[in-house]
């Protein structure tokens, strides 16, 4: 009757999650800043997957981006300069039942965290890596950062940073065992979600580069990259993120790319003349160090009895 | 080759109470392995013993050159043993460098033990010989054993078939069975060690056993110098208990166990490689059955700060390196002791600074511990006196860190780490349980609520619904733990912190005297591993009539609440240190007491007899 089947029922939560139910205090950003939208992103990932907010961890380094878990009514821990991926590494280790994202800027992470980027993705602990890479030190107030493009003006490099900026994706694809690789603009709203909720959904280190405004030290910048997207590639596949035919319209430049193809990740990550946007690599079978690490915990006691008398009982030899 | 006979201060009609045996050679010469088999064996026979082992910072040096010589020293008797002895009394060498570097410990009539085959041409100029000792009459004043060692090894292991490069491998358990004849010691256990060593290969046991009971029955049937017989040493009164030999990273190791089974916490172990520390990573690193998780981070930074995240997520973090690991990591220790999370942090002290003397001892890092971190980021220090202590204070670690939700600073050194001592089993019924109380209720919570008695931040468990909450290192609001940078506030969580930190002092025990009385003419004081030399040499001392007293500190910070006045009891106080005089500094500044140093910076431990000089002068300066 009406055609509904007879064992319809309706999927009720116990408890049902709201965005606000993921908002914490009213965040400080300057207004025009990209972090609002990945903020946002975030709240609606959460929500989506209404995973428990006590259940989630966010952590974070030093800079702008690293205030996220402050406006976040999640458990939270803002740590320090460039160290939020080991600190979100030992949270992992022993409680992997929490959902663990880590917020991180480029100065945080590809500068003064740079071998924490390098091993942790290599460890592929389930870690959801949101890099807001704005291109500059921003709550320092304006000095050069690893991606800063070069000859742009900052109050360290007055007359134009010296050296072609670092490439996080050749960098992050060269690492063996890395099993997420995405790239996203901070202003196209339902690229922006669909990227970090398809990261959210990889078990292991998804790391997610958000080239991301600052209205007060990159505004011109960013403002060209954003009026002109034929500057963008946008990487499709099925295997890759789904956006709408109106999202996909926005970009004249598109290419199909399977994410599971390594060689052909690198050589698009190698190309800088344009700014690819979508999933880059995705392997969801790489090894994770937290699952590995966890093996044979809690033994039965008798085996626990065993390993003390074999421990004690053993012979320097 | 002139033998002598009794000619030293050794004579073996008189009983022996105690003998200090060192061996050494190459690094590849396997002489730490001859050493703890000795020990092993000993331990078993019944007596007391403690053991120095001293290698150098080279894998393998080149053959035959003095900065490779690898040496292990024990001292074991029927006496209460506290050092690995002053003097050597036998000297097992395996080159002439092992001998050059080592003859000027021997006592005079003392009995070395050479292996004659390794005192080649090329051998001896690697030396600095320009004559071959064991032919001349440089070593007359002492009693020598020479064996071309390398011989006997090749024929006793001839019937098994092994390359030659294996069979002379097989020189140091030769060496090994001779030593154990001439003390009198059981060779059944190295015996089934190596059987479970070489279970997949029975050829390698097999000649390797067949080398020892060649080396044992050489001691039975070979014309042997004069007063070379069997030692008979009486066994040592040891109170009755179930004994492991332990060194001190093996104690630690389970006094973490241990504590995270008090506390009812399963521990994150995350440590990076640094000598002498990584032991301790080393023998936590096969605990599954105690759930204990080790990571090997990709640095210093990283292992500190997965500890940090471990107890943010409701376990234990420990982190452990040595002085210049600790460096790195003092960043993250200070941003522990603003978000109040427990940490422990093991340093294995080592000579410094930087790379220094890494597989040598010192205590240079008391400063460090104490103040070496930025701003006012005070936290407990405490100290492990002896390699059994090891246990006691890392359990007491976890008991500060959990109840006070602070970083702890535990300070070992590489002489603890290595050396080795009985360690009677406790009862570990004995130990009252501290579990950990994670913060339940909701009603009112932030993340800022404490203990009113112990000002201790309440530890809410990421997964508890209701408490969701962030922590982070900048200044955090003295009532709701948001982030605040009110002046008047700053001023108000320093003091909390100064004040959580300076009461734990109401909860640790009282300073004892360990030997000697209260009051008096002349106190040392000692902290950490100079346990044994600073008690032996007052032990003589007041066997001798001196008014002289023991004191151990193990609570370097805060320090005991009655330690002042105790020190202002006596009217000298003597500290002996492996350092320039940091704990020296610390009793005058904090208590305006004239106490003196006693310093020494060599990478080795003191002897007994320099602190008994010491004392000496120090009561003849009394009035």
């Amino acid at each position: 009757m009406f055609g509904l089947k007879a064992d319809w029922s309706l999927d009720v939560h116990e408890r049902y999650f709201t965005m606000d139910d993921y908002a914490g205090a009213e965040p400080r950003w300057c207004t025009g800043c990209g972090d609002l939208g990945i903020l946002t992103a975030v709240h609606r990932v959460c929500r989506d997957a209404q995973v428990e907010p006590e259940n989630t961890v966010a952590v974070s380094g030093i800079g702008c981006s690293s205030r996220l878990p402050h406006y976040m009514k999640t458990y939270g821990f803002h740590g320090l300069h460039g160290r939020a991926l080991p600190v979100a590494c030992g949270i992992k280790s022993r409680r992997p039942d929490l959902d663990i994202w880590v917020a991180t800027g480029d100065g945080d992470c590809f500068s003064i965290g740079g071998g924490h980027w390098i091993h942790s993705l290599r460890y592929n602990m389930d870690l959801t890596l949101l890099i807001f890479d704005n291109g500059i030190y921003g709550l320092t107030k304006k000095q050069t950062s690893p991606t800063t493009p070069q000859g742009f003006h900052t109050n360290t490099h007055v007359t134009g940073a010296l050296l072609p900026p670092l490439n996080p994706l050749t960098v992050t694809l060269g690492v063996s065992n890395v099993s997420f690789v995405a790239q996203t603009v901070d202003w196209n709203a339902p690229l922006l979600y669909e990227i970090i909720n398809a990261a959210h959904q990889h078990k292991g280190t998804s790391f997610v580069r958000i080239v991301q405004r600052c209205p007060m030290y990159m505004e011109q910048l960013n403002q060209e990259m954003q009026d002109d997207p034929s500057r963008m590639l946008l990487l499709t596949h099925d295997k890759g993120v789904q956006v709408d035919d109106a999202v996909v319209r926005m970009f004249e430049n598109h290419q199909e790319h399977d994410p599971s193809d390594m060689a052909a990740a690198r050589a698009i990550a190698q190309d800088d003349s344009l700014i690819p946007l979508g999933v880059l690599y995705h392997d969801p079978d790489a090894q994770r160090y937290d699952e590995l690490t966890n093996v044979g915990l809690n033994m039965p006691m008798q085996e626990r009895v065993q390993g003390l008398n074999a421990a004690l009982d053993k012979f320097a030899i | 080759m002139t033998v002598l006979g009794d000619v030293g201060s050794r004579n073996t009609d008189t009983p022996v109470q105690g003998v200090v045996i060192r061996f050494a050679g190459d690094s590849g010469d396997g002489m730490q392995l001859t050493g703890t088999n000795f020990t092993q064996a000993t331990a078993l026979y019944g007596h007391d013993l403690a053991t120095f082992p001293d290698f150098p910072a080279e894998i393998r040096a080149p053959a035959g050159a003095t900065f490779g010589v690898s040496a292990y020293q024990i001292y074991f008797g029927s006496d209460d043993v506290t050092t690995a002895g002053d003097e050597l009394d036998v000297l097992v060498v395996m080159n002439p460098a092992a001998l050059v570097t080592n003859l000027q410990d021997l006592v005079e009539g003392g009995l070395i033990i050479a292996d004659s085959g390794a005192f080649t041409a090329k051998n001896l100029t690697k030396a600095g010989y320009e004559a071959n000792p064991l032919e001349d009459e440089s070593l007359d004043g002492y009693r020598v054993i020479d064996i071309d060692v390398t011989k006997q090894v090749l024929e006793a292991v001839k019937p098994f078939g092994l390359s030659k490069k294996n069979s002379i491998r097989c020189k140091n358990m030769w060496t090994l069975g001779l030593i154990m004849w001439l003390f009198d010691r059981d060779r059944t256990e190295t015996i089934n060690g190596l059987n479970r060593k070489f279970a997949a290969k029975p050829a390698m046991a097999e000649a390797n056993i067949a080398a020892i009971n060649a080396g044992h029955a050489y001691g039975e049937t070979a014309e042997l110098p004069a007063g070379v017989e069997v030692y008979k040493i009486p066994k040592a009164d040891l109170p009755a208990g179930v004994y492991r030999n332990v060194n001190g990273t093996e104690a630690l190791a389970w006094g973490l166990l241990a504590g995270g089974q008090l506390a009812d916490l399963d521990i994150l172990f995350a440590s990076y490689p640094i000598t002498p520390a990584t032991a301790l990573l080393h023998a936590l690193s096969n605990h599954k059955e105690f759930d204990v998780m080790t990571f090997q981070a990709e640095d210093e930074i990283a292992a500190v700060c997965a500890a940090i995240g471990a107890s943010f997520a409701g376990t234990l973090g420990v982190t452990s390196s040595s002085g210049p690991g600790i460096s790195l990591k003092g960043e993250a220790i200070s941003l522990c002791s603003a978000v109040e999370l427990p940490l422990v942090v093991v340093n294995t002290q080592r000579g410094g600074p930087s790379t220094g003397l890494p597989t040598k001892t010192e205590q240079s890092d008391l400063n460090q511990a104490l103040f070496g971190r930025h701003a006012d980021a005070s936290m407990p220090v405490i100290a492990a006196a002896t390699p059994a202590d090891c246990f006691d204070i890392a359990i007491e670690a976890v008991r500060l860190a959990t109840k006070y939700m602070t970083p702890v600073i535990v300070l070992s050194d590489g002489y603890l780490a290595n050396a080795s001592e009985p360690w009677n089993l406790p009862d570990f019924h004995q130990y009252e349980p501290f579990p950990v109380n994670y913060h339940a209720d909701a009603e009112g919570f932030t993340p800022a609520k404490r203990d009113p008695l112990t000002l201790a931040r309440v530890w809410a468990k990421p997964g508890t619904a209701g408490l969701e909450h962030r922590i982070g290192g900048i200044e955090r609001d003295s009532e709701t733990g948001d982030i605040c940078y009110e002046p008047a506030n700053h001023q108000k969580m320093t003091d909390i912190r100064k004040a959580k930190i300076d009461g734990i002092a109401g909860d640790i025990p009282a300073q004892q005297v360990i030997l000697g009385n209260p009051g008096g003419k002349l106190a040392l004081v000692g902290w950490g591993s100079t346990f044994g030399p600073i008690h032996g040499a007052v032990r003589r001392a007041s066997e001798q009539g001196r008014d002289v007293s023991h004191i151990h500190v193990r609570y370097m910070w805060p320090l005991p609440a009655n330690l002042g006045e105790l020190l202002a009891s006596y009217e000298r106080v003597l500290i002996p240190e492996m350092n320039t005089g940091q704990f020296v500094n610390l009793v005058r500044s904090q208590y305006l007491i004239d106490a003196k140093g006693l310093n020494k910076v060599s990478g080795r431990p003191f002897k007994i007899s320099e602190i008994e000089q010491a004392i000496e002068s120090e009561l003849e300066r009394c009035p």
